[in-house]
């Protein structure tokens, strides 16, 4: 019976201390909110998933994000000190590059004590030129993750 | 004719003096008899009588020791030396209501600096608790100190925070943002219950321990940050928490209280309905 006590208070002493994380030394959701961008196609009025070839996109101005890659799906981090970000975006080798400008609104947002802060963005317009790109749709205007598609371009058929 | 007269005075004395040593011992065991009977049959009925009408015994009630106890919880020092965002004092104290009944008060400040790479936070404030506790233990004598209880408490805090510097870093830009967040006044509610003993290691000295959970009842939660710590209850960022605490104490016996002798129920037997 004496050692059920002591077994037991042993456990409670540990559960206490484990109980007590160091939260500040701990980061384990770091805020992964890039707007997701999704290619699509209208194809007379059967909207369809699609995959361009070569795509190489970057922010003006700075390195290449993505450079000549088959892709149908695109993350592009937005500037935390702006309230504007503006890309570069061609989707074949062949075709004339389109820019799209993406403004928002900004947040900050306290992530976790030992994470820091992030920023939220909310989206505003956004504009493309339309060499390749037929039209575009938010899809949603709150970027808190990059699990959510925020925008969707719907490309011309070629 | 004399002589007759004298022999038979003799012989009707010597007759009756044995006759009366013959009757004597007899006499004296009847009376032995009728008192030992007379005893029993008076202490029965007192006895009964006082059971029956449920009168009070002379030495029914006693006094047992009351008091203020105060103490220092020490997990705090272990706590402040791991988690250095997180430096508390805390002062416990009880006192006696009655026999088993202690009437709980708990209370302290708390310093909450921190700094990071990423930010820097400042916060302070102080916190009370109150409540009973309840004494589960069963005294082996009536002046016995020593308690294994349970209790409850409401907790209060007052504590403000703020967030001079945060920089938030872009490695793709190549930017990074900074800003701070001013200082918020902000209350905090929460409901604690707990479990713990207290031992006399000395005189009017103890020692103990409890565990408990606390319950935060509003959130302290806002858009633009969680508080790291709230004093008093845990993390800012939790809803219920876990702690322990080691205490030390001392109590001043300056009142004392009058328990009474718990009423002895007769069991009545249960008479058949016919």
């Amino acid at each position: 019976m004496k050692s059920i006590y002591q077994i037991l208070l042993t456990c409670f002493i540990f559960a206490g201390f484990i109980a007590c994380e160091n939260e500040t030394k701990v980061c384990d959701q770091t805020l992964s909110n890039s707007l997701h961008i999704h290619f699509s196609r209208d194809s007379q009025g059967i909207v369809r998933d699609t995959i361009m070839p070569k795509v190489t996109a970057f922010a003006l101005g700075r390195d290449s994000i993505y450079k000549r890659q088959p892709l149908g799906n695109l993350f592009f981090q937005l500037s935390p000190v702006a309230d504007s970000s503006q890309y570069y975006l061609k989707v074949d080798s062949a075709l004339v590059a389109d820019t799209i400008t993406v403004r928002y609104t900004r947040t900050k947002h306290f992530i976790s004590p030992g994470c820091g802060f992030g920023t939220y963005f909310t989206l505003d317009t956004v504009i493309a030129t339309r060499h390749t790109i037929n039209d575009l749709q938010i899809n949603n205007k709150s970027v808190i993750s990059s699990n959510d598609t925020h925008l969707t371009l719907f490309f011309f058929n070629q | 004719m004399t002589r007759i007269l004298l022999y038979f005075s003799l012989i009707s004395s010597i007759l009756f003096s044995l006759a009366v040593s013959a009757q004597l011992p007899a006499a004296a065991k009847r009376d032995t008899i009728h008192k030992a009977i007379l005893a029993d049959t008076t202490h029965k009925a007192v006895v009964d009588t006082a059971k029956k009408m449920g009168i009070p015994l002379k030495d029914s009630s006693w006094y047992i020791p009351g008091g203020l106890r105060i103490g220092v919880d020490l997990s705090r020092i272990v706590s402040a030396i791991y988690y250095p965002y997180r430096k508390e004092v805390t002062i416990v104290a009880d006192a006696r209501i009655n026999s088993n009944l202690y009437a709980a008060f708990e209370g302290g400040y708390a310093n909450t600096p921190h700094s990071d790479s990423t930010y820097t936070y400042k916060g302070n404030g102080m916190f009370v608790t109150l409540g009973v506790d309840y004494n589960f233990l069963k005294r082996q004598y009536p002046t016995e100190k020593n308690i294994f209880y349970g209790g409850i408490r409401y907790g209060f805090s007052h504590f403000n925070y703020s967030v001079p510097t945060y920089s938030i870093n872009s490695p793709y830009w190549g930017d990074h943002l900074s800003g701070s967040v001013p200082k918020t006044n902000v209350n905090a509610h929460w409901v604690e219950l707990l479990v713990g003993l207290k031992a006399e290691v000395l005189k009017n000295f103890f020692m103990g321990w409890n565990i408990r959970e606390r319950i935060l009842i509003n959130s302290v939660k806002t858009d633009e940050i969680t508080p790291l710590v709230i004093p008093g209850f845990g993390s800012g960022s939790k809803r219920a928490v876990f702690d322990v605490q080691y205490t030390i104490s001392y109590v001043i016996p300056f009142y004392r209280l009058k328990e009474h002798a718990p009423k002895v129920e007769v069991k009545q037997k249960k008479i058949p309905k016919r």
